[in-house]
């Protein structure tokens, strides 16, 4: 059950982000469609292995950015597309992680439009992996 | 949020030596809580006098605000130990120890002790002398689950366990803690068994409690900083060497590690101001955690090789 989901106490990203961020993986790749039922807070708390409350804090932020919806008596579910809240200052963070890329490829020899062929390259393969998907 | 055990500057001895050391703790209700500390650090001495087994010598333990010392019969009836260590009656077979164990708790829950036999895979006909060091672990757990207990107290539970049981002995112990009745603590020098399953701990050393908390405090205590130092910068080698509240510093290549238990952030600052790049203010695991706390006062073993 949930063999995407690995949650390792080594890294040094805290626990419930590990769970967050394999969750948001899962959905962004297609592993996860809107309206899928995720397990329950217990259940996944029981096949990770893991403090309750540590699942729990995970939930409350995947509800907090609009992935997951808590159906009241029916469970969790994957939600329906709905932008969060933080949007902009979350798409002003996206900014700044392009950017650290491009410190990166400056450093690395890598020109204007290289870079676009990378960027390039890495969406299409991504969009075949979405399409083999389950 | 209440509190399932505390002690008030408890101490203990035994023929003069000091097992533990004016201790106080706060154990949160229906939480699990670890209790961490090397061999001999005093965590079974700990646990045993929480459920009454011993007496101390000074100070008090109370479980859910009850003095132990003086309602200790009353009390166990909702409190548990499992220990590799606690006695069984040998020509008792499994199934018999059930029917005892029941006799003895007024709030034994039968159904609870048959679905656990038959998920934990215990023979019912075998003598408790004849089960492996494994299944005795598990016979004792299932005693102990099927009184309902308020508080469970786990010393080195994993101890002789395969990992398919294991994992199945923690399942049980995160559901029991989950089911918002039971508070779980939890002794071990597995900081593996820890990492995961707590909400709070603390952390001994020769009898005394050396840090606690729940586990967001212990992680925002204590933090790694990790440079880049590619270039001359204004600080010397010595002054590196010698930063205030550093617990440690680590040089690999040109990456430099400091491990700090004081303003993280003002010693990144420092280095960044100095002209270090990629610095960067990093979680440790508990593993680090516990080295760290564990040199501080004193106990580190190097690794020693052998001709």
């Amino acid at each position: 059950m949930y063999p995407w989901l690995r949650v390792d106490p080594k890294l040094p990203v805290a626990m419930y982000q590990q769970i967050v961020d394999g969750i948001k993986e899962s959905v962004a790749k297609g592993l996860l469609r809107a309206g899928d039922k995720l397990p329950s807070v217990r259940e996944l708390s029981m096949t990770l292995t893991l403090n309750h409350n540590t699942v729990a804090k995970a939930y409350q932020e995947l509800e907090r950015e609009r992935v997951i919806e808590v159906v009241r008596g029916r469970g969790t579910f994957v939600g329906e597309g709905v932008l969060p809240p933080d949007r902009e200052e979350r798409l002003r963070e996206l900014r700044g992680a392009l950017e650290r890329l491009l410190v990166e490829a400056h450093h690395l020899q890598v020109g204007e439009a290289e870079f676009l062929a990378l960027v390039h390259d890495v969406l299409v393969s991504w969009r075949r992996q979405k399409e083999v998907g389950p | 949020m209440t509190t399932a055990v505390e002690t008030v500057h408890l101490s203990k001895s035994f023929a003069g030596t000091a097992a533990l050391r004016d201790i106080s703790l706060a154990i949160p209700s229906q939480s699990i809580y670890g209790v961490v500390g090397a061999n001999g650090a005093g965590k079974s001495t700990l646990l045993r006098t929480v459920i009454g087994l011993y007496r101390p010598d000074a100070g008090d333990v109370r479980v859910f605000g009850t003095s132990v010392p003086a309602e200790a019969a009353a009390l166990r009836q909702r409190i548990q130990y499992v220990s590799p260590d606690s006695a069984l009656p040998g020509s008792f077979r499994v199934d018999e120890m059930i029917r005892f164990t029941r006799m003895v708790y007024d709030r034994f829950d039968a159904d609870r002790a048959l679905r656990l036999l038959k998920a934990l895979e215990l023979p019912a006909d075998r003598r408790i002398r004849a089960l492996s060091l494994g299944m005795t672990m598990q016979l004792r757990l299932l005693l102990a689950l099927s009184t309902r207990p308020e508080l469970l107290l786990l010393d080195e539970p994993t101890t002789g366990l395969d990992p398919v049981v294991r994992r199945q002995f923690l399942q049980l112990i995160l559901q029991e803690a989950s089911s918002g009745h039971t508070t779980v603590v939890l002794a071990t020098h597995h900081l593996a068994d820890v990492e995961r399953l707590v909400d709070g701990m603390a952390i001994f050393y020769a009898g005394r409690v050396v840090r606690q908390g729940m586990m967001e405090e212990l992680q925002r205590g204590i933090k790694r900083v990790q440079a880049l130092i590619d270039k001359p910068i204004s600080l010397s080698e010595q002054e590196l060497n010698q930063l205030p509240d550093v617990l440690s510093h680590d040089q690999v290549g040109r990456v430099h590690t400091f491990v700090t238990d004081k303003n993280p952030e003002a010693l990144a600052a420092k280095l960044t101001a100095a002209g270090a790049s990629f610095v960067e203010v990093v979680n440790v695991d508990l593993d680090e955690l516990f080295t760290h706390v564990m040199r501080k006062e004193g106990y580190a073993r190097d690794g020693i090789l052998l001709s």
